[in-house]
């Protein structure tokens, strides 16, 4: 798969995501992380999109637009729920659409929604059909209520990622910011693994850096992925949302992946 | 939900063999007309389980798709209108679906359907199919 847009230097968003127990054992993998892939997508893609056509949308209009979103009033710790800022959503689906042509007329699907965001996006960019999935009711409200606002039409389903039954390649794209398995080990392979089936496009997905050579050698060697690459790294500000929130705000670095799944044929 | 989420969705119980197509019981359908996008419907034309489809659209009270469909019907508007309108216009807001097999119902309320499954009752269904 060609990188595209490769610049060498180091990107730091401002993003308002939580993770707990950041700097924990998953940090001594960092001697092997590859730092190659580093590369500035926001600003490429904000000079590219002044040539683009009028009718379609800009980052920082996307970007303003999920700003107004309604995010999680009372998160749950259980289920990991962190918000996807408004920053690191638009540039996941902006790149998504503009660098790999993965969002617009597709069927897209959103893993694990939250208060729908990722959804919101693709639908924003000209997805033909959304579905966000959440095992969260009170989330799903919320999903659901930001869609009408911006007058989207997204499907909506209340399920545990892990159970859903599917039937036939109709899903193009799956989009996730997936629970980092920080409470839950595996929490995060575990909805790659059910993506990389249900996809038949592209898996846009979200782990934390220090779990790179871990993610790309599960993805090819035991989820039947035919590519795996981290296209960018994201420096995460984590302010304290829990309790067991030691420090006030510290960073956490995290990827941003493009997964292509085996072509696979399923019975219809 | 449209038709089109519920042509790729099937019964989530553990021990059912075939859970698709899930049953629709339809108390409010909504519509919200959508442009017509040619070259998807193409594309969604080949991937539809038409039958489902055609069942489905029935049960939420649009009869207007014929039985059977071939791809050459693709050059008609009006087929493509109909296939457009049932496949993205229909809405199921309340009601219900129901696994084929163990006719367990999965409640949909303000058109989000309820495919959870406590535990023991994925446990039971083990044991019941």
């Amino acid at each position: 798969m060609p990188m595209l847009y490769i610049e060498m230097h180091t990107l730091h968003y401002s993003i308002i995501f939580a993770l707990h127990d950041w700097a924990g054992p998953w940090n001594r993998d960092c001697g092997s992380v590859e730092q190659r892939m580093i590369q500035n997508l926001g600003r490429k893609n904000e000079s590219e999109s002044l040539n683009q056509s009028p009718e379609k949308m800009k980052l920082k209009q996307l970007e303003g637009l999920l700003g107004g979103l309604q995010q999680f009033p009372q998160p749950k710790v259980e289920l990991e729920q962190y918000p996807t800022g408004p920053h690191i959503a638009s540039r996941m689906l902006f790149t998504a659409e503009n660098s790999f042509g993965d969002v617009s007329d597709r069927v897209v699907a959103d893993f694990g929604c939250g208060c729908g965001t990722l959804g919101v996006a693709a639908a924003l960019l000209n997805a033909e059909h959304v579905l966000s999935i959440d095992i969260d009711p009170e989330s799903l409200e919320i999903a659901s209520l930001n869609a009408e606002e911006l007058e989207l039409d997204i499907d909506f389903i209340q399920s545990n990622i892990l159970d859903l039954g599917w039937r036939g390649p109709i899903v193009d794209t799956v989009i996730m910011n997936p629970p980092f398995g920080t409470r839950k080990v595996g929490a995060d392979l575990d909805f790659l693994s059910v993506a990389l089936k249900v996809a038949s496009q592209a898996v846009y997905s979200l782990h934390k850096t220090s779990t790179r050579d871990h993610v790309k050698r599960t993805a090819l060697r035991d989820f039947n992925a035919s590519s795996a690459e981290a296209i960018c790294e994201l420096r995460f500000d984590v302010p304290k949302m829990y309790k067991f929130h030691k420090k006030k705000e510290v960073d956490i670095a995290v990827d941003l992946w493009r997964f292509v799944p085996a072509r696979h044929q399923r019975s219809t | 939900m449209r038709l089109l989420t519920h042509n790729m969705l099937s019964s989530n119980i553990k021990g059912v063999v075939n859970g698709f197509p899930l049953r629709i019981e339809a108390e409010k359908v909504a519509e919200k007309s959508v442009e017509m996008n040619r070259e998807f419907l193409k594309k969604m034309f080949q991937k539809v389980h038409w039958k489902a489809f055609v069942d489905a659209s029935r049960a939420m009270g649009y009869t207007e798709l014929p039985e059977k469909a071939d791809s050459s019907m693709l050059n008609s508007d009006e087929f493509l209108n109909r296939f457009h309108h049932a496949l993205l216009e229909l809405h199921l807001e309340e009601g219900a679906l129901v696994c084929p097999e163990t006719g367990r119902r999965f409640p949909v309320n303000k058109g989000i359907p309820n495919m959870l499954l406590p535990q023991e009752e994925v446990l039971l269904s083990i044991i019941i199919c």
